[in-house]
C-alpha cells in the first residue's frame, strides 16, 4: 500500500486542533491513512486523546521538546524520551499502547540516553551484568568412603546384632529391583508396609492393605503386595531413605529376606511377639548413589504413626494411628 | 554399663527421629558410631574397661554426637538451603572424626590393650573433653 502525498490535508487531520468527539472517527480521512498512522506511532488511538493536553506537533526534525534528558520511564521503554509535560491522570507506563506520548523522532532512535536517575532497563543486554559468569548449578559431590561391610554376587549373608548394615555396591543399587519378602511358616502372614523420602523431601508411605504402589501411581518406585515389598532401583537417585515396616499386631517370627537382581541375599531373623501394631524391620538410605541397608531389630514397637515418627518421617498425615492418609 | 547402654539406645532414638533433618550420610555415619559403641559395650570384657574410656564413651554419647547433629539443624534451619553444602561437609567431618575415635577404642578393646585404651581414653579426654578454661 502505498501512502498518497498529494493529500497533505488529509494527514494532518488526524491530529486535528480540536479534537473530534471520541466515539466518531474522522468522516473524511481514509481508514488505510488512520491505521497506518496510528502504527507508525503519528497518531494515537481514538478516544485515548486528552481534551485538556495541548495539541502535540507534527513529528518534524526540529526540536521542539527540551534537549535535557526527560525522568526515567519504564524498563521497557523502546521510544525516546518523553515529553517533559506530565500526563495528568496516567502512570506513563512505556507497555500502554494508548500512551499519549508521541513517538520519538527518528533522530533518537539510536541509542537512547542513560536516565539521570540512574535507573537501568531490565533489557540491557550491556553493561556489568555479563561480566560475571553465572556459576554451574551442578556441584560435584565430594565422594566418602563410608568403611561399611558390602556384600558379593550370590553372597547369603545373616544381619544380625553385631552386623547389621551392607552397604551395595553401585550397581547392586541401580540394577533391576530391591525383593523384600518374609518367609514365614505355613499358615503364617504378615503384611509389609513402605515408608519412603523422595531426594525432594516428600514423603509418602505405601501399604499392601492401602494403596499397593508409590509414590506415584502412575510411575511408582515401590509396590507392596502379598509377596513384600519391591524398590524399582531404576530410579534410585530419585530416593533418599525407606523404611520397611511390619503392619501387625503380632510378629510371626521367621525371616525377611532381602534380595537383590545380582542374587546376593540378606537374611533378618523375625522375633515371635506381639507388637503395638507396627515394628521397623529395615532402614535403606541412598548415599551418593549407593544403598546402605541396615537391618534394625529395633526393641521397640508401637503404633504406624509412632513408628515412622520415631524414624523421622514426620511429614506424613494420618487418619488414626494406623491408617495414613494418602 | 547399664547407663552407657542407656545412653546408645538414646542416641539411637535421636538419630533416627532425626533422619528427616539430616541428609543421609550422616545418618549412616552417626548410626556407625552407636553400633561401634554398642560393640564395646557388648564385648566379655566390658567390666574391664578403663575409667577414661568410659568417661570418652560417655562424651561421645551424650555430647559430641548429638552435638553434632543439633548444631546442623540448628544452621541449615538458621541460615536456609544455601548452607547445606557447606553445613553437610562439616557435619561429615565430624562424624568421621568421631566414628575413627571411637573405632580406634574398639579395636584396643578387641585386642585388650589395656594401655593403648588408657592412652587413648585421654587422648579423647584431651582432644573433645571440656577444658577448664571453657566458658
Amino acid at each position: 500500500m502505498t501512502t498518497r502525498t498529494d493529500l497533505p490535508y488529509l494527514r494532518r487531520r488526524v491530529r486535528p486542533a480540536t479534537a473530534p468527539p471520541a466515539t466518531a472517527p474522522p468522516a473524511t480521512a481514509p481508514a488505510g491513512t488512520a491505521v497506518a498512522d496510528f502504527l507508525s506511532g503519528r497518531s494515537v488511538r481514538p478516544g485515548r486523546q486528552n481534551p485538556a493536553r495541548p495539541p502535540t506537533p507534527a513529528p518534524t526534525p526540529e526540536p521542539t521538546r527540551p534537549a535535557a534528558a526527560p525522568p526515567a520511564v519504564g524498563s521497557l521503554d523502546l521510544g525516546g524520551p518523553a515529553e517533559s509535560a506530565p500526563a495528568p491522570a496516567r502512570s506513563g507506563t512505556s507497555l500502554d499502547l494508548g500512551s499519549e506520548q508521541p513517538a520519538a523522532p527518528p533522530t533518537s532512535r539510536s541509542v537512547p540516553a542513560p536516565a539521570p536517575g540512574g535507573a537501568s532497563t531490565s533489557l540491557d543486554l550491556s553493561g556489568g551484568a555479563s561480566a560475571a559468569a553465572p556459576a554451574s548449578r551442578h556441584v560435584r559431590e565430594q565422594s566418602y568412603d563410608l568403611r561399611l561391610p558390602t556384600i558379593t554376587e550370590h553372597e547369603r549373608r545373616v544381619l544380625s546384632a553385631t552386623d547389621r548394615v551392607v552397604h551395595l555396591t553401585r550397581m547392586q543399587s541401580a540394577v533391576g529391583r530391591l525383593r523384600i519378602e518374609p518367609a514365614l511358616g505355613a499358615g503364617e502372614h504378615l503384611d509389609l508396609g513402605c515408608v519412603l523420602e523422595t531426594a525432594d523431601r516428600q514423603e509418602s508411605i505405601v501399604l499392601g492393605t492401602l494403596n499397593r504402589q508409590g509414590p506415584d501411581p502412575r510411575r511408582p518406585m515401590v509396590r507392596c503386595g502379598g509377596q513384600g515389598v519391591e524398590i524399582d532401583l531404576r530410579r534410585i537417585h530419585s530416593l533418599s531413605r525407606v523404611l520397611v515396616v511390619a503392619v501387625t499386631p503380632r510378629l510371626p517370627g521367621g525371616t525377611l529376606v532381602v534380595t537383590t537382581y545380582g542374587g546376593s541375599r540378606m537374611e533378618i531373623t523375625l522375633p515371635a511377639t506381639a507388637t503395638l501394631g507396627a515394628q521397623a524391620l529395615l532402614t535403606a538410605y541412598v548415599v551418593q548413589g549407593r544403598l546402605v541397608l541396615r537391618a534394625e531389630l529395633d526393641p521397640f514397637s508401637g503404633t504406624l504413626q509412632q513408628v515412622c515418627g520415631a524414624y523421622g518421617y514426620t511429614d506424613l498425615t494420618w487418619r488414626d494411628p494406623a491408617t495414613p492418609l494418602v | 554399663m547399664s547407663a552407657l547402654r542407656k545412653q546408645t539406645q538414646a542416641l539411637v532414638l535421636e538419630i533416627n527421629a532425626s533422619a528427616g533433618d539430616l541428609p543421609p550420610i550422616a545418618v549412616v555415619l552417626a548410626r556407625a558410631v552407636t553400633d561401634t559403641v554398642a560393640s564395646v559395650l557388648d564385648s566379655p570384657e566390658v567390666d574391664r574397661l578403663d575409667i577414661g574410656v568410659r568417661v570418652a564413651v560417655h562424651a561421645v554419647l551424650t555430647d559430641y554426637v548429638p552435638g553434632s547433629i543439633r548444631s546442623y539443624i540448628g544452621a541449615v534451619r538458621a541460615a536456609g538451603d544455601p548452607a547445606v553444602h557447606a553445613a553437610t561437609a562439616a557435619v561429615v567431618d565430624q562424624l568421621t572424626t568421631l566414628r575413627a575415635s571411637v573405632g580406634d577404642l574398639a579395636a584396643a578393646s578387641n585386642e585388650r590393650d589395656l594401655q593403648a585404651l588408657q592412652v587413648h581414653g585421654r587422648f579423647l579426654e584431651d582432644k573433645f573433653g571440656g577444658s577448664e578454661l571453657d566458658l
